[in-house]
């Protein structure tokens, strides 16, 4: 079962999916049990290969990735072009197990949040299991039309959960969800498109030049021999096996000479070199996702019109999908763009989280007020890898991880008093501290958690991004005290909001029954108890994460800088 | 009398290059004689189509594994190669579909008739792909073109015959100025043979303007045929008209046709780079104003033929994208658009005939709430749209990844700029082509209403069958092109 460890993650929501969807509608209240039952057994998979996982690089070595899995895929001949090879790869590394974890324990809570779903259940938990399918398999694909496969489909079942089972706005919602998504992606394909044409894959570029019989035997003697081959221009076109995988993309020798993204011979695209032109195509494919200030502006539509376990997955784990492929996409493959335009990703960073920050406090909807923190939040994680420093870039992971956990309880939080009084504005409650004590509670926890409290994970997070930040060599030191504002603000408006909300006297406006403000059932504390749990954990003892990603994150960095370096070096030439 | 048995011997041999649309024609002529003699001729007559032409798909087949090297015929007025097989193969499958969506529609009037002009427009078709002599090209245009104008009537409804005449009006004249072109060309080369070294000499010895002009006269006949900007104008008014299977025929096959004697005539003219101007840069300035003109009509468009008209228009846009690489792997990669464009397109079409037949569905807001009634259909279009936006787990987006692909590769060899602005062109139009390819998909999930509608329970049909049979290619192309592109890839470019 190891052999196929991640291929089970990926094919059980959609084998389960199929199932619901061909299952008659008499059997409607099963559907959500198939559902929890994936999940949790996603979870238990998760948990097994966090015990079982070593603390390997991976990043830019083949070799060192964990529970990979290994085939051929697409294998077309392009005449005079050569071949193009794309490969069912999957495996994990420190950068992406800890992603694979939070996904299915995200997963998990937003099925039990989803469990009052009558509605059209059966079409919602089969759109459901499609997005956990998709969203796993971005996180563990190490061939970019794999991600990309993954990625895109991520949109569809999104759009259809936003656009059906969402507010009142929700068509107006989805549809600018879709729209600023697909923009974005449209430009990772044009890279995508770029990175394929520009690279091979020297192990089966090995068997094209019949160097040896077959990919399994080839050593990593025939791989140099291959790549300076290739250098030398010895390599005729129709030899080349062009590829997508991501480990291989990440070696500058596998780079085809002359070709659109090759180091060596730079090919000016509007007066820039085309690697930088790439690197920032890039960037605004997955800012968009992220999202960045100023492309952030679908995010606060799609939370507030999204169901309560949309949003938690929106928050919990989609913002991360977008921050992890710039991470493996972008940044790993163009380290140089990564140096050069550290400044900018550090500034849009910091920009976000003041912005974002400062709308958090301006909003009167507790879930826009939520969906804008959100954006405060993932500012941090650009400034930690504009740091390129492994505080930063570690910092960077544990907040994504941090952000998953807290938003998603922010988001519960927010779903909680929706589904009691169908309103979500803030203005319409004060003094709920007396009828639902419970909750406060657990609002004050989160609210704490995420602005940063010692003592909770959120703290941990920023606190390793700053240090990093504060400590690198390619950004200004003043992003990280500009960043440090965010938090001052960050406990402005929870504060506030407690202080609005939840302290005086029971005031009720917006014709609102007090007698719906029920406090907290079992299922809810079912959803919010892993959570603290969670939150508290990894913010009193860092190193459960730490261990996982220290020898990716120090290997990454100073590949980064480095490698960085020095093709800064040969193109400004 | 030896001299005219050896020019038997030599014709018979002939007839081995058009056996295929030999083929058609005595099928033709059996259907108007069962359609004179037979009472109940319905079902008779569309079994006696659907065979016939499988037939002529396993005539064509074995033409395309047998041709390795060009076989010229009619002292050079056809040439059969296997790049011309392969198209020839896409139409005979394409006909195939068409036969399939037309019978949907029961009361079709003058069915035998229906069948005989689509088969006179496959002939047309497979003579014009072969064509290797600019009058054949004219009377193969002309064959398709006459066909087609009859068949755009056979509503039988006023819009179906004021269409009709006005495609007749504007094909004529377009074919006029194409022939007007042929004479030109003539009088400079004093040949009609266009692959011909005759021909090709006297080009490089011509002066330059008379030369442009002649070229883009003809170009305008081509580009009438397959609905390119500035000549698209015909397609929605005659599209929304027309009886659906013919538009569903009209969406792809003449389309295709034209499209690949485009591309062979266009080679010859850009005397392969030398002459006076880069026809490569005037297609490409043709396909991005063709994708924006197509994309940008069809987003306002509440009639689903004629949004679907302006689709089409779009694609060729992206079809004439693909061939303005110039190169051959270009030529493969947009023998696999089109292989994939057919797939899809018919797909689209197929569903469009199902619902306006049983339902009369002919605006997007009528497909409202539908996924209530029909599931799996309303699944099936979602997919067909997704597939013509082009995005994954389908054809559609393999189709346009390899198009693209090869406009990056050949901007990167040759540094031409306007490579670059078509590759950016083609991926902008792909996200504004999403905002009508979600309209029906967007109507079916999200609107309820119609309760009206009343599904007909029977889930052995044909529209089932063909529509999942359809998909099925579509996701197959996705997840394994490997074996579409295999095919593509014996074939060869030499004429």
């Amino acid at each position: 079962m190891q052999d196929y460890l991640l291929s089970i993650l990926i094919f059980l929501p959609l084998v389960a999916a199929l199932v619901i969807t061909f299952m008659p509608g008499q059997y409607a209240e099963h559907f959500k049990k198939i559902a929890l039952g994936v999940s949790v057994f996603q979870t238990l998979i998760a948990a097994w290969a966090y015990f079982k996982f070593q603390d390997l690089a991976g990043v830019t070595d083949a070799g060192t990735f964990q529970f990979v899995e290994r085939a051929s895929w697409i294998d077309l001949s392009l005449g005079s072009l050569g071949r193009l090879s794309a490969e069912y790869f999957i495996g994990v590394d420190g950068l992406s197990i800890t992603m694979v974890l939070l996904s299915t324990v995200i997963l998990l809570i937003a099925v039990i949040s989803a469990w009052n779903i009558q509605d059209r259940a059966k079409g919602f938990f089969s759109l459901f299991l499609v997005l956990n399918a998709s969203i796993i398999g971005c996180f563990i694909a190490l061939d970019f039309l794999l991600f990309y496969l993954f990625f895109e489909f991520m949109l569809l079942p999104m759009y259809f959960l936003i656009g059906l089972w969402g507010g009142p706005r929700r068509e107006y919602a989805s549809i600018k969800f879709f729209l600023y998504t697909l923009l974005g992606s449209i430009f990772i394909l044009i890279v995508m498109i770029a990175l394929n044409l520009s690279t091979i894959d020297p192990a089966k570029t090995a068997v094209e030049l019949h160097l040896v019989e077959a990919v399994e035997n080839v050593t990593p003697a025939i791989i140099v021999e291959v790549q300076n081959m290739l250098s030398k221009g010895q390599v005729l076109d129709n030899q080349m096996v062009h590829t997508f995988n991501l480990v291989s993309m990440t070696d500058a020798k596998n780079l085809i000479p002359g070709s659109i993204l090759d180091l060596g011979i730079v090919k000016i695209i509007f007066g820039y070199p085309a690697r930088f032109v790439a690197f920032l195509l890039i960037f605004i494919g997955f800012a968009i996702k992220i999202p960045v200030v100023p492309v952030h502006t679908w995010l606060p539509d799609a939370h507030v019109e999204a169901p309560t376990s949309i949003s938690v997955i929106l928050a919990g784990v989609l913002l991360k999908v977008g921050a992890y492929g710039l991470l493996r996409t972008g940044i790993l493959i163009f380290p140089e763009g990564a140096l050069k335009y550290a400044w900018l990703i550090g500034l849009l960073g910091v920009i976000s989280i003041l912005y974002g920050a400062m709308n958090a406090l301006a909003s009167k909807d507790l879930k826009r007020l939520i969906a804008y923190s959100s954006v405060s939040h993932m500012g941090f994680v650009l400034l930690g890898f504009a740091a390129i420093t492994a505080e930063g870039l570690g910092g960077s992971i544990y907040q994504m991880v941090s952000h998953g956990i807290i938003s998603a309880g922010l988001f519960l939080i927010a779903g909680v008093i929706y589904d009691r009084t169908h309103n979500r504005m803030i203005e319409n409650y004060s003094g709920l501290a007396h009828v639902m004590p419970k909750y406060t509670v657990v609002v004050v926890i989160f609210f704490f958690a995420s602005l940063g409290l010692p003592g909770f994970s959120g703290f941990i997070a920023e606190i390793f991004v700053l240090l990093g930040a504060f400590s690198s060599m390619v950004i200004s030191k003043w992003l990280m005290v500009l960043a440090t504002f965010g938090l001052v603000l960050a406990a402005g408006y929870y504060l506030w909001t407690i202080q609005r909300m939840f302290y005086g006297k029971l005031h009720l406006k917006g014709d609102i029954d007090k007698n719906v403000l029920v406090d907290m059932n079992i299922r809810e504390w079912i959803m919010f108890i892993p959570l603290i749990v969670l939150a508290v954990l990894l913010g009193i003892f860092p190193h459960f994460i730490l261990d996982l990603i220290n020898a990716s994150v120090e290997t990454a960095t100073s590949f980064i800088f480095d490698t960085g370096l020095e093709n800064l070096k040969i193109i400004q030439k | 009398m030896e001299g005219l048995g050896l020019k038997l011997e030599l014709i018979m041999q002939y007839f081995q290059v058009i056996l295929p649309e030999l083929f058609l024609v005595c099928l033709l002529v059996i259907l108007v004689l069962v359609d004179l003699v037979v009472k109940e001729k319905r079902g008779v007559l569309i079994t006696l189509t659907f065979v016939g032409v499988l037939v002529e798909l396993y005539l064509v087949t074995h033409q395309y594994f047998d041709t390795t090297q060009p076989v010229s015929g009619f002292f050079n007025l056809i040439l059969l190669n296997s790049y011309a097989a392969f198209w020839k193969m896409l139409l005979s499958v394409s006909t195939l579909v068409v036969i399939l969506i037309a019978t949907i529609n029961k009361e079709q009037k003058r069915l035998a008739e229906f069948l005989t002009l689509i088969l006179t427009i496959l002939i047309g078709a497979n003579l014009l792909i072969m064509s290797s002599n600019l009058l054949m090209i004219f009377l193969s245009v002309e064959v398709i073109s006459i066909a087609s104008y009859i068949i755009t009537t056979f509503a039988f409804n006023r819009g179906s015959a004021e269409s009709g005449l006005k495609y007749l009006l504007f094909g004529a004249a377009a074919s006029a100025v194409m022939l007007y072109g042929m004479s030109l060309l003539y009088a400079q080369t004093l040949t009609l043979e266009y692959p011909s070294q005759q021909f090709l000499d006297a080009l490089l010895e011509a002066e330059p303007l008379p030369l442009i002009v002649s070229f883009v006269l003809v170009l305008a006949g081509l580009f009438f045929k397959i609905a390119a900007f500035p000549f698209h104008i015909w397609a929605p008014d005659i599209y929304t008209s027309a009886p659906t299977s013919a538009v569903a025929y009209f969406s792809v096959v003449p389309k295709l046709a034209g499209f690949a004697i485009l591309t062979k005539v266009v080679l010859v003219f850009n005397l392969f780079g030398q002459g006076p101007v880069n026809w490569f840069t005037l297609l490409s300035i043709t396909a991005m104003l063709t994708l924006v003109v197509g994309n940008f009509s069809a987003i306002w468009q509440s009639n689903v033929k004629r949004m679907l008209a302006y689709s089409s228009i779009a694609h060729t846009g992206f079809l004439l994208a693909g061939f303005a690489a110039f190169s051959e792997t270009a030529l493969q990669h947009v023998l696999f658009y089109a292989s994939v464009y057919l797939t899809m397109n018919l797909g689209a079409f197929l569903l469009v005939q199902y619902f306006e037949v049983k339902h009369n569905f002919t605006k997007v807001e009528d497909y409202k709430g539908l996924i209530n009634t029909y599931p799996f259909l309303s699944i099936i279009f979602l997919i067909f749209m997704i597939s013509l936006a082009g995005l994954p787990p389908t054809g559609g987006f393999t189709a346009k990844y390899l198009v693209f692909s090869s406009i990056w590769d050949s901007y990167s060899t040759t540094g031409n700029q306007w490579l670059f602005y078509l590759l950016i062109f083609g991926l902008v139009n792909t996200v504004i082509s999403l905002f009508y390819y979600l309209k029906i998909p967007f109507y079916m999930i999200f609107r309820t209403g119609a309760d009206s509608v009343v599904a007909h329970k029977n889930n052995l049909s044909l529209e089932n069958f063909l529509g999942g049979l359809l998909v099925l290619a579509i996701l197959l192309i996705f997840f394994k092109p490997d074996w579409l592109m295999g095919m593509i890839n014996s074939v060869s470019f030499a004429f």
